[in-house]
């Protein structure tokens, strides 16, 4: 196959001899034989692995006239170039140092060859090659033809994806796409949001006219002889008082429907988050953190709520409230009005600076508060250790540095918060001084020459409107890094949404009524991560009712094979067949109804121990429950609980032992009466004697049912119908427990060696 | 030395003595390790890498099995050493940041465009506090989404406005 080479680098590769254009494939990385970056192209063709090693350089094109498209070219500077032919490869392999990586090949006289070094972000890529050479070596087939999407760098600036599966460029999805997103969002609530905006604008209103009737019409309309409303002071009291009443009323009216109208659009994000929760592999989950999944869901929908449910209607009030009072003022007098609206960008540009200034400071403290938590955390968490091993003063030495580091932060905040905040105020009282100065200048004016000036009235309503412009200035500074995070946690909100889960249910699946449980892998491969193969060609087959056991060392891939069964994951090739139907073709009902799984690692949810047992059924009987807790052996612990099986477990409640834990969801896993059976390392947590104990329990259940048992005691393993032994997630040995003792191979040597452990601990066979 | 703990050590010691390390005929590092009757590749890595840079090396196989261990590069010939440094420059390469030239934060992501010693550098690092690591209380590693780690060498040495753009972090 061939990729889009430069033409010079394919220019140039002919020359050297090398085919490009017969290239089975060919890559970019970007490091030469010595460690120093630069592009690198490997090209794969019969004849072997040819690799320039180059810099590339844009260049200006000599005859580039105003018209032509291209203006520019890529000039070609030669470092190095490498050749080894296809005949004297044998294999080819990657070699991970610390920060690098190095693609070597195995030589068919036995010597081992370096090709290049290259860069983790090249990883992919050159396992690819690597894997393709291996299956172009066993079956001969040559890599199928496709086209790169992009080298995990956003196409249109050139930065690393975050992540590189996703394929999101948080530097370029820009706001307007996000703000685009959520409408639909408000969409539902068309109509309270529009009555927000209507009492918005009301508002902004009728906050003008305060200033108005308390100063302009009660000093020149209502106590002067000669105003218009001379003595009706009442009439004023009574206009104010309803003014008043009438913006409180809008107000509330304001608040209550945006508050409603954020709760509901805050919840439906949630409700939209857990839905696509549910909806994604769980490869998803294991490749971030718990912690922060939780953190995103609960403070970003809360982020956006307090932006939308406070911030947006008090910006827009602010807003509106300073383009009326503009508009008033200059009316009255433009050159006070210029007075009072010359300072503002510059007040405006001093907030913001201080709160960048804060955010700094606050986030370089949140960062000291966090290690003074770890070190108080750690040292109470180990006190045992440190008293046992005489450290209390190095930890108290320990506690006091990351201590005073913290006090030292707060006390940079407090200082500067004591200073910036009263010189910022101070400066906007001297711009208040300046418009009694000029507007008092005016008032006499006007007394000499009666209208060149202002009225006393005119005056003071400037006053009160100067601090209508001035006050909000400290919340638009804010206003903006609010909006800064509530788009932040938007992006986060819809990546989380939009996320597209890697294993899927296909259209039309099938849906089998019932599940004999004939259990196939045929040639299963897969890796977690690229070029790190888990599963290696991979087959068995468990005819239904029967037992398999898998055998291995720790990391040698059996849980892998359960994932696989269980679709948690989907294999790269090969097949996995229940009844001769491909999981991949089975609906999810089919696969999480006839299949069950207790693995190692058990999970309680918060609940009685009854509910946890009827989690895989819940309209299971008590008699059923208790049943299956019997078959289990969790009946005798949960018996010495008062509230027996109606205790409460799970986070902060009666905590489990792991062994105990592992006995309810073995209960929980009977109960649902599965076609097949997946113990994975299922008694693992608990002590010989009690492992022994529900051994007998478990053979009933498992007799005449598919059960695949992964076990690391070999002992519980000896009644399984077949055997499979497991090194680097391949199958090395296959038998009956009998067979494979007098094989003498992998599986003698480990039981051989349990055999022995346990006889040292006193427990005979 | 603890007590009984000197037969363990001595008899992973390796040393001019008991091993002989070269270059394969394409550059590769081999050796020759008759007690542990090896003769091939070998890989080496540091047991404590970021303060004992060329003591306590740890020589493995393909397989990561152990043959044994360097307690110093003092222990070889020069030219043995001087190979045997060379193959843990290699191992441990990583670039080292000279000026950070803009760092910017979004969502969590911190996007660092840098100048280094291999040039001019741009990377991405996820959730950059668990990203730094300190090697020491001056010299700190950062590990981008790849993988890939770049070393800043001195803390105190950077200038000042790359250091007013990174001590968020620290």
């Amino acid at each position: 196959m061939k990729r889009h080479l430069p033409e010079s680098v394919c220019a140039s590769l002919k020359a050297k001899g090398a085919s490009p254009d017969e290239a089975f494939l060919s890559i970019k990385t970007d490091m030469a034989r010595e460690q120093v970056r630069c592009d690198a192209y490997t090209v794969w063709s019969t004849d072997g692995f040819a690799t320039l090693f180059c810099l590339e350089a844009v260049k200006k094109k000599e005859d580039a006239s105003f018209f032509s498209r291209t203006k520019t070219e890529t000039v070609l500077q030669e470092l190095d170039y490498h050749f080894i032919s296809a005949d004297e490869v044998e294999s080819l392999y990657v070699e991970e140092l610390i920060s690098t990586l190095r693609l070597v090949a195995r030589r068919r006289d036995g010597e081992e060859e370096c090709l290049f070094y290259a860069t983790p972000a090249c990883r992919k890529r050159v396992y690819e090659l690597t894997e393709a050479f291996e299956k172009y070596q066993k079956d001969g087939t040559v890599p199928e033809k496709r086209e790169r999407r992009g080298e995990g760098r956003c196409p249109r600036c050139g930065t690393p994806f975050s992540d590189p599966e996703k394929r999101t460029c948080a530097k370029c999805l820009g706001k307007r796409s996000l703000v685009k997103k959520l409408l639909p969002f408000f969409w539902r609530y068309k109509l309270q949001v529009a009555l927000v905006l209507f009492t918005v604008l009301l508002t902004g209103a009728v906050s003008v006219l305060f200033p108005y009737l308390n100063s302009r019409v009660l000093y020149d309309e209502v106590l002067k002889e000669s105003g218009s409303y001379y003595g009706m002071i009442l009439g004023l009291v009574l206009m104010l008082a309803g003014v008043s009443l009438l913006n409180a009323v809008i107000n509330m009216l304001s608040t209550m429907v945006s508050s409603r109208v954020a709760a509901w659009v805050s919840y439906d994000l949630k409700k939209t988050i857990f839905a696509a929760f549910e909806r994604l592999s769980f490869s998803f989950f294991t490749s971030r953190h718990t912690g922060r999944l939780i953190t995103q869901v609960n403070s970003d929908a809360e982020t956006l709520y307090w932006f939308f449910c406070d911030g947006v209607p008090y910006f827009l009030t602010n807003l509106l409230q300073m383009i009326g009072v503009g508009v008033v003022m200059l009316s009255v007098n433009p050159i006070l009005t210029l007075v009072i609206v010359l300072p503002i960008p510059f007040v405006f540009v001093g907030y913001y600076l201080v709160l960048r200034l804060f955010r700094r400071l606050q986030a370089e403290n949140h960062t000291r508060r966090s290690r003074f938590n770890g070190v108080l955390s750690d040292v109470l968490g180990g006190m045992r250790v440190v008293k046992a091993f005489s450290r209390e003063e190095t930890e108290i030495g320990r506690f006091d540095k990351t201590s005073r580091e913290l006090a030292a932060s707060r006390l940079e905040i407090d200082t500067k918060n004591h200073v910036i905040f009263p010189l910022l105020n101070l400066a906007m009282r001297l711009t208040s001084y300046l418009v009694w100065g000029i507007g008092g200048y005016f008032v006499l004016k006007e007394a000499s020459s009666p209208g060149n000036g202002i009225s006393y009235g005119e005056l003071s309503m400037f006053v009160g409107y100067l601090a209508m412009l001035y006050n909000p200035l400290n919340f638009f500074a804010h206003f903006f890094g609010q909006m800064a995070s509530a788009l932040n946690s938007l992006q986060r909100l819809f990546e989380i949404m939009e996320a597209e889960p890697d294993v899927k249910e296909k259209e039309n699946a099938v849906h089998l009524s019932s599940v004999r449980g004939e259990v196939e892998f045929k040639n299963v491969n897969f890796s977690y991560s690229p070029g790190k193969r888990t599963i290696r060609d991979v087959s068995f087959r468990v005819p239904a009712g029967q037992t398999l056991g898998i055998v291995g060392h720790t990391g040698a891939g059996k849980s892998t094979l359960a994932n696989l069964l269980t679709r948690l994951y989907d294999a790269e090739s090969g097949s996995i067949l229940i009844d001769g139907v491909d999981v991949r073709d089975l609906s999810f009902a089919t696969l999480r109804e006839n299949v069950a799984i207790v693995s190692q690692e058990t999970y309680l949810f918060r609940g009685t121990i009854k509910d946890n047992i009827r989690y895989a059924r819940p309209d299971a009987t008590d008699e059923e429950v208790l049943a299956a807790g019997l078959a289990a052996g969790c009946h005798d612990f949960v018996m010495t609980f008062p509230e027996g099986y109606n205790t409460r477990v799970g986070m902060d409640t009666k905590s489990l032992s792991g062994g105990e834990k592992q006995r309810v969801s073995i209960a929980r896993a009977i109960l649902k009466d599965p076609a097949i059976l997946i113990l994975d390392e299922a008694t693992a947590a608990m002590d010989t004697k009690t492992e022994r104990k529900i051994q007998s329990a478990l053979a009933a259940i498992t007799k005449d049912r598919t059960t695949i048992t992964i076990a690391h005691r070999l002992s519980t393993l000896r009644d399984a119908d077949s055997l499979i032994v497991i090194e680097e997630g391949k199958v090395v040995e296959r038998g009956t427990h009998e067979s494979l003792l007098k094989k003498k191979g992998v599986y003698h040597k480990l039981y051989t060696l349990q055999m022995e452990a346990m006889k040292t601990i006193g427990i005979e066979e | 030395m603890i007590k009984g703990m000197e037969m363990i050590t001595a008899s992973l010691r390796l040393t001019g003595e008991n091993a002989c390390f070269a270059l394969n005929a394409n550059g590769l590092l081999t050796a020759s390790i008759p007690a542990a009757e090896h003769r091939g590749r070998v890989f080496l890595s540091l047991a404590f890498p970021f303060e004992r840079e060329e003591e306590y090396i740890s020589v493995q196989t393909e397989e990561k099995d152990e043959l044994g261990m360097i307690r110093s590069l003092e222990d070889f010939d020069a030219e043995t050493a001087s190979l045997l440094r060379a193959e843990l420059k290699k191992k441990y390469f990583c670039p080292k940041l000279r000026k950070i030239l803009k760092l910017v934060e979004r969502n969590g992501n911190t996007y660092w465009d840098c100048l280094s010693d291999q040039g001019d550098l741009s990377f991405t690092v996820r959730d950059v506090h668990r990203s730094l690591i300190r090697a020491s209380e001056d010299r700190i590693f950062v590990v981008d989404v790849d993988g890939c780690r770049y070393e800043i060498e001195s803390i105190a040495g950077l200038d000042r406005k790359s250091l007013a753009k990174i001590e968020l972090y620290l």
